[in-house]
């Protein structure tokens, strides 16, 4: 039998019996089925909503509900049941808006949650790398305990438990004293400041306040909005102990709040003023000047305010005047000793006139005061912040840094005969130039602390510098002014790196005075006859002293080549085979140094500009300047030495380390000329008077490590400012030379090396001057400190 | 979104179709959109992308100057996706369909495509369901159809518009052959990626995935219903496209695999379709017969199917079996159709079934198999008030062991009442029934049923023995139904963790100059003689005779002592594929050691299929259906291991191949 029979015979028995057919003929054609349904849940084995249906009708009537809910939120009386079907499709349509706006805040609530467990993703990565390190060093700890009982023949019995618990801190300190000093400096610093309570605070911060600080990856996105609400914003307590200490002044000074106003949009203008209203400080009045504004909304705004405060007061000016005119017409009506300028659609933080006034309290005499910014966007978001320096004179030659929040003595302001005209756009870094031409530096005072919010309105200055070209003009002008009341004959230059900022180039004296350049060595041929070669043929300069500092180098290749230096006539070989003492070398060649100016240089730089010489010589003559760096590279591009920071890592640390080259950080300052508290020794110049009246390089205590740091900060102690300028361009193959601090005997000497710097400088390491106490000492990118050192809050 | 964005900002809609060849389809595209019927004012766009036919190229022109539709031409090949959007920029402010030239469409289509996209306020694309559409696809989701038998494609679209008149589902992306884009999702996302996507393939699932960014929704209609021809666009280069297009999706897009295979997973259209197929069947003009069954797979499973397509033309076929602790799962047997399922809760959906029964008009139960079956099911005939049959597949009307086998494995060889019920108190029957009140129930329901159909008279004659009082009908299972040839190596079997590899290398039989491959066939349980296979094994192993050992299939239980036999298996295998995987196997002789007594063993059927010499227990339907059967050899199943591989080496040595 084949399959096909076997399956035919199959069948016909099968259908032997009676099969009722559905029904007769079929209706398809008709299309007038009833569609078979059953309920949807039986479409599923684990139906995801058994009872779908039952829900279904539970939201319908929510639907209703909320409909009705609706109505009565506007004020209409509905009853769903008795509309007509065109007001229920209204209705409905206008529920469906509804709908669709709560939709879009629900994606944006998405959206948030999903940064929110981005970071904390990450703050879970930083905690499993703290983890990780604990258990490391724990295990290290098990391992000296080990070693030490074995040693001591096991006769002590340390309680283990006990050691395991402080081993975090103690094996930290066990490697790193030098850190420990550094902690302690801090803490004392927090003790004198802020009581026990400060210290155990900062103790119990994992930031840089705490013995152990563990690197803490930060999260770029977002993170100024994070630090902004635990460090930038008052708690009530704060907020309260401020208005206390307001009430307690006996004669309180008068801030006058300049502020010129052009068809201001009326939103922004009130909210404005409502910063102004929110001041803790109620002893302000407001100078506006209205430039005749067209808008009859500002104007109302305006008039408004004026009826309601008696503080505000207006003048309207007949003709529009444009900013300088109408600033001058708003400082007429001046009439406290303080002038606060201010802009019409900007913001302050409600402690601004409060921190100003205790200030200016705290030190009479000041003749100004500024403090940090921040910018803040049509949603109210704050970002960019700027933490200033203290008072930092060639970085305002290279940019207007002080900018807002900015606080004028009022007859200082009136001296100067206010604002000028045809300087519009840079009115106010003219005015600033102009000021501080008359003061000193300890009149001059930065609140470290942001008072100030720069709106970023399209338009507006702050959003970019480049809508108001004509400001640039201006500035220029400024600046050109501002050198040739000072007597210097230098060129303003925008800098190429930074649109809209400058570089001043200060000239050389024709003659150009001796240069003496002191390059240490030993050996390591490749490295001296590439820093040698390209300083004798990569340098633009007449008048050069080369001393080479040979120490005890035994490479033959090497002393042949010194050997063939020497017959040159521009340089010299100095050989001196003391134990190395860098700081010894590097004086004893200053001695016998001819020049007037003194460079030091490493071995293992190479040069890139031919201008660099000139660049720091330019510097170095300034009779105000002292010590002045270079701005150095890795070979690989990235920034090795943009400036010294004090306290960064302990004792100082290089600013903007490792930044690519092209890349502009810190609102340029990563580009410009500045001043900083200290420089490195691999490419310095100094006037060889200056060298000698601080005595050198330290060779007693300092003989290896921090000689540069040490000198810098002599040099500004008595009176000189230390340069940076990114216009001396030199690539630098650190350590190439000297090796790492790895053995024992040399990791001692650089703790004692630590401990001369911090006995000598302690306080000044923690609060660089030019740095600012809300940024990190535990990384170079000037990123937020999470516990910033200075409370200009508390009163 | 405004209010006013729930209105189209246009009355008419442009009909976007880009044409490059293929003559016959498209002109019964433009066509088929020329002659729907609707409210919405429509403007056909027709872009001719430079194709190599001239014909077609006429006819459009002939068309465009008919007035009838709108004629842009490339001057050059441009590629699918900017044809697309050359059409979709023609009118800025009208929503677009953007029409594959080998659809179809019917009816008042466009309406109801319109009329879907605008309900809800952040809908952006409409796809509707087609035959060839991955995702929008029916009868069978994910899959190629062919027009269901008796269903054309008015009939279906009037269907769809019907049944499923208003349902729609979202969807993570469009299907590019018929997608309506409101013309504000259109502004928003921007037009298709020409460069990445230039040639089509994966344009439609970018520009839903950048829509979705923006808010926009996907949805499928499950009203409207488009035929698509699908598949023959892009000639010989299709591989390469779709190969660059996945690279782009990937890098555009990496979660979108992923949101597919969910959404694929979760398949929220079911219940469109599910609507479409009970009205469909229940406007079947054949009787309904339904099958309850159990859900082990295995024979039964194998004769609902042979079943349901040698009565193809004759009934439709249903079937229930448990799926889980106490749900029932209803399914519709059809080839073609998809693996209909309806799943009801007993017992307090019972009811709900037996409505759906009722109005499907079932006119015939067929009992094939109760074990799990709670009593509501095996009650369903009289319920239902219709007749019913019975098939016998084992022998559980007489035993709950329906193998007939004891706790090891062995034919307990039918003891008396007493030993039946010492049988039971150590391995008891479902409802905890002693062996009488077992029977007795069984043989009350066998009573019952119209017929009892038996495949093999031996097993009649002992179901008979116990329960004399029934309708039976000797019928031979129809023959399982094999897929034609086609060549497949056992190589291409995926390996799975219950596959196994030779244990030891047997020395070769001199005829043959290898060993004797032995192929037994199946799951092997202890029942379908795992002990003598196991047995046989040590004993070529032991006498280092030259047999090997294979199962196609594998081992419920492992063999003791498998690493040192020659035995090895080969994992799960597709039924349909069984002859061409038995011819790639290259066996010599096929061995059927089962100890239960067989009532039909389809795994015989396969092996008779073949032209190999067979060795079989001599039990059960075995001994009848290899009666006279020259190739084959009947053996005791407790016979010694030595008997059958000798026997098994004479008869290799009888007929060396």
């Amino acid at each position: 039998m084949t399959s096909s029979d076997q399956n035919h015979s199959w069948r016909e028995r099968f259908l032997e019996a009676e099969l009722m057919p559905p029904c007769s003929g079929s209706s398809r054609e008709q299309h007038d089925w009833t569609p078979l349904e059953v309920d949807h849940w039986h479409f599923y084995r684990d139906p995801p909503a058994r009872h779908l249906k039952l829900l279904q009708r539970h939201e319908l009537q929510e639907m209703v509900e909320r409909l009705g809910q609706l109505f009565q939120v506007h004020g209409q009386d509905v009853d769903v049941s008795v509309l007509s079907l065109d007001q229920v499709q209204s209705l409905v349509d206008g529920a469906a808006d509804t709908m669709a706006d709560e939709r879009a805040s629900a994606q944006a609530k998405a959206r948030e949650l999903e940064e929110m467990s981005a970071r904390l993703h990450g703050a879970e990565v930083a905690l499993k790398e703290v983890q990780a390190q604990s258990a490391l060093l724990q295990a290290q700890l098990g391992m000296v305990l080990g070693s030490l009982s074995f040693r001591l023949g096991r006769r002590v019995t340390l309680p283990f438990r006990l050691l395991r618990g402080i081993s975090r801190r103690a094996l930290r300190l066990l490697r790193e004293p030098a850190l420990f000093r550094v902690r302690l400096v801090r803490l004392r610093q927090a003790l004198s400041r802020q009581g026990w309570r400060g210290v155990l605070q900062r103790l119990a911060q994992p930031g840089d306040g705490g013995l152990l600080s563990p690197y803490v990856p930060f999260l770029e996105q977002d993170e100024y909005a994070r630090w902004r609400q635990v460090h930038g914003t008052l708690e009530g307590t704060a907020r309260q102990a401020l208005t206390d200490w307001v009430n307690t002044l006996e004669r309180p000074p008068l801030f006058s709040v300049v502020m010129p106003v052009f068809n201001t949009d009326p939103a922004l203008l009130r909210s404005t003023l409502d910063s102004l209203r929110a001041q803790i400080y109620p002893h302000w009045e407001l100078c506006v000047a209205d430039d005749a504004s067209s808008r009859q909304e500002t104007r109302e705004v305006l008039q408004e305010a004026a009826a309601q405060d008696a503080r505000v007061r207006v003048v309207w000016r007949d003709t529009n005047g444009h900013i300088s005119r109408a600033s001058n017409s708003a400082l007429a009506l001046v009439r406290g000793q303080y002038v606060v300028l201010m802009d019409h659609d900007d913001l302050l933080s409600e402690d601004a006139l409060c921190c100003v006034a205790r200030t200016v309290i705290a030190r009479p005499g000041l003749g100004l005061i500024y403090s940090d910014e921040d910018k803040v966007d049509q949603q109210g978001r704050h970002y960019d912040p700027y933490f200033k320096p203290d008072w930092n004179p060639d970085l305002l030659r290279s940019q207007n840094y002080v900018n807002h929040l900015c606080v004028y003595r009022a007859d200082l302001v009136r001296e100067v005969g206010g604002f000028r005209e045809c300087f519009e756009g840079s009115q106010d870094y003219d005015l600033l130039l102009r000021v501080s031409e008359r003061l000193t530096p300890s009149e001059v005072a930065h609140i470290p602390r942001i008072l100030y919010h720069w709106r970023a309105v399209a338009g507006s200055e702050a959003l970019e510098s480049g809508v108001k070209n004509y400001a640039r003009d201006s500035a220029r002008r400024a600046l050109e002014e501002h050198l040739a009341r000072c007597g210097v004959a230098g060129e303003v230059l925008e800098s190429a790196e930074c649109p809209g900022m400058w570089r001043i180039r200060y000239p050389l004296p024709d003659p150009a005075p001796r240069v003496s350049v002191i390059i240490p060595t030993r050996n390591g041929l490749v490295l001296l006859t590439r820093c040698l070669e390209t300083l004798l043929h990569r340098t633009d300069y007449p008048d050069l002293e080369i001393l080479v500092v040979d120490n005890g180098s035994d490479d033959p290749a090497v002393l042949g080549y010194l050997a063939g230096l020497a017959e040159r006539d521009r340089i010299r070989v100095i050989r001196d085979d003391r134990p190395f003492n860098f700081s010894a070398l590097n004086n004893a060649a200053a001695m016998q140094a001819t020049g007037q100016v003194l460079v030091l240089l490493n071995n293992d730089v190479e040069i890139i500009h031919e201008d660099w010489l000139r660049e720091l010589v330019s510097h170095a003559l300034r009779p105000e300047i002292g010590v002045v760096g270079a701005r150095l590279w890795f070979p690989d591009d990235t920034l090795q030495h943009g400036g010294v920071v004090l306290g960064i890592g302990g004792v100082a640390g290089h600013a903007f380390k490792g930044l690519p080259r092209g890349k502009v950080a810190c609102f340029g300052r990563t580009s410009l000329i500045q001043n900083y508290s200290a420089v490195t020794a691999a490419c310095l110049a100094v006037r060889r008077d200056v060298f000698m009246e601080v005595g050198g390089l330290d060779e007693q205590g300092l003989a290896v490590a921090f000689n540069d740091i040490d000198f810098c900060i002599k040099v500004r102690e008595q009176g000189y400012r230390n340069l940076w300028t990114p216009h001396a361009e030199l690539y630098h193959h650190e350590s190439a030379s000297r090796g790492y601090e790895d053995t024992p005997e040399k990791q001692r000497r650089f703790a004692g090396e630590v401990g001369v710097m911090l006995d000598r400088w302690g306080p000044l390491l923690g609060s660089d001057p030019a740095y600012n106490p809300n940024l990190s000492l535990e990384r170079d990118d000037f990123s937020l400190a999470w516990s910033p050192r200075d409370e200009a809050v508390s009163p | 979104m405004a209010t006013s964005s729930l209105r189209p900002k246009s009355a008419v809609v442009d009909v976007i179709v880009p044409v490059f060849g293929g003559e016959l389809l498209a002109r019964q595209c433009i066509e088929s959109v020329l002659e729907s019927c609707g409210e919405t004012p429509f403007q056909l766009v027709v872009i001719d992308d430079a194709g190599p036919e001239p014909s077609l190229s006429s006819w459009l022109d002939s068309m465009a100057a008919g007035g009838r539709l709108l004629l842009l031409r490339n001057d050059a090949n441009q590629g699918f996706v900017r044809s697309v959007n050359r059409g979709m920029s023609l009118h800025p402010d009208r929503d677009v369909v953007l029409l594959n030239s080998d659809a179809r469409v019917c009816g008042d289509w466009l309406d109801r495509l319109r009329a879907c996209a605008w309900e809800h306020p952040w809908t952006g694309t409409v796809t509707p369901l087609s035959n060839n559409a991955t995702l929008a696809s029916y009868p069978r989701f994910m899959t190629e159809n062919p027009m269901p038998e008796g269903w054309d494609l008015p009939a279906m679209d009037a269907l769809c518009a019907r049944v499923n008149q208003g349902l729609s589902v979202r969807v993570p992306t469009a299907v590019g052959f018929c997608m309506y884009i409101r013309r504000d999702c259109l502004e928003a996302t921007g037009y298709f990626d020409a460069r990445r996507f230039g040639r089509g393939y994966g344009e439609e699932n970018d520009f839903c995935r950048r829509a979705a960014a923006r808010g926009y929704e996907h949805r499928l209609s499950g009203s409207v219903y488009v035929w698509h021809a699908g598949g023959a666009s892009f000639g010989d280069s299709a591989g390469f496209w779709q190969q660059r297009a996945r690279q782009a999706m990937l890098e555009l897009h990496p979660d979108y695999d992923a949101l597919v295979a969910a959404h694929v997973a979760e398949d929220p259209q079911r219940a469109m379709r599910r609507r479409l197929d009970l009205t469909r069947l229940s406007l079947s003009p054949r009787p309904r017969v339904l099958a309850i069954t159990h859900r082990q797979g295995g024979g039964v499973e194998q004769h609902l199917l042979d079943v349901s397509r040698v009565l193809e033309q004759d009934v439709e076929l249903l079937s229930i079996a448990q799926d889980g602790h106490d749900v029932m799962r209803l399914r519709w047997l059809r080839s073609g159709e998809e693996d209909f399922s309806l799943w009801f809760r007993m017992p307090h959906e019972l009811d709900a079934l037996l409505s759906l029964l009722r109005r499907l008009r079932v006119c015939r139960i067929h009992v094939h198999h109760v074990l799990e079956v709670p009593r509501c099911i095996m009650d369903l005939p009289e319920s239902l008030g219709v007749p019913w049959d019975f098939t016998v597949h084992d022998h559980y009307p007489i035993c709950p062991q329906y193998n007939l086998t004891d706790e090891h494995g062995r034919f307990c060889g039918e003891p008396d009442v007493a030993g039946c019920d010492r049988c039971l108190s150590v391995r008891p029957g479902p409802w905890g029934l002693d062996i009488r009140s077992w029977r007795g129930l069984f043989a009350h329901y066998l009573r019952g049923a119209e017929r009892v159909f038996v495949p093999s008279r031996i097993t009649l004659a002992r179901v008979q023995s116990y329960m004399p009082e029934a309708n039976y009908v000797l019928a031979p299972h129809p023959a399982p139904v094999v897929a034609e040839a086609g060549d497949v190596s056992a190589a291409a079997l995926t390996p799975s963790d219950k596959s196994m590899s030779l244990g030891m290398v047997p020395p070769a039989f001199p005829p043959l100059g290898r060993p004797v491959k032995v192929l037994v066939i199946g799951v092997i349980n202890p029942a379908k003689g795992l002990d003598l296979l196991t047995r046989c094994a040590w004993d070529a192993r032991n006498r280092r005779l030259p047999l090997e050992f294979r199962v196609l299939g594998w081992f419920e239980r492992p063999m003791l002592g498998a690493d040192q036999v020659p035995v090895s298996c080969t994992g799960p295998y597709p039924r349909e594929q069984v002859l061409q995987l038995l011819r790639a196997e290259g066996a010599d002789i096929l061995m059927y050691p089962s100890q239960a007594p067989e009532t039909w063993s389809y795994t015989l059927s396969e092996g008779l299929n073949t032209d190999l010499p067979l060795v079989a227990a001599a039990r059960g339907a075995m001994l009848e259906r290899l009666a006279g059967c020259e190739r084959a050899v009947l053996l005791c199943p407790d016979e010694q291991a030595c008997i059958w591989n000798d026997a098994i080496l004479s008869l290799v040595g009888d007929n060396p191949q």
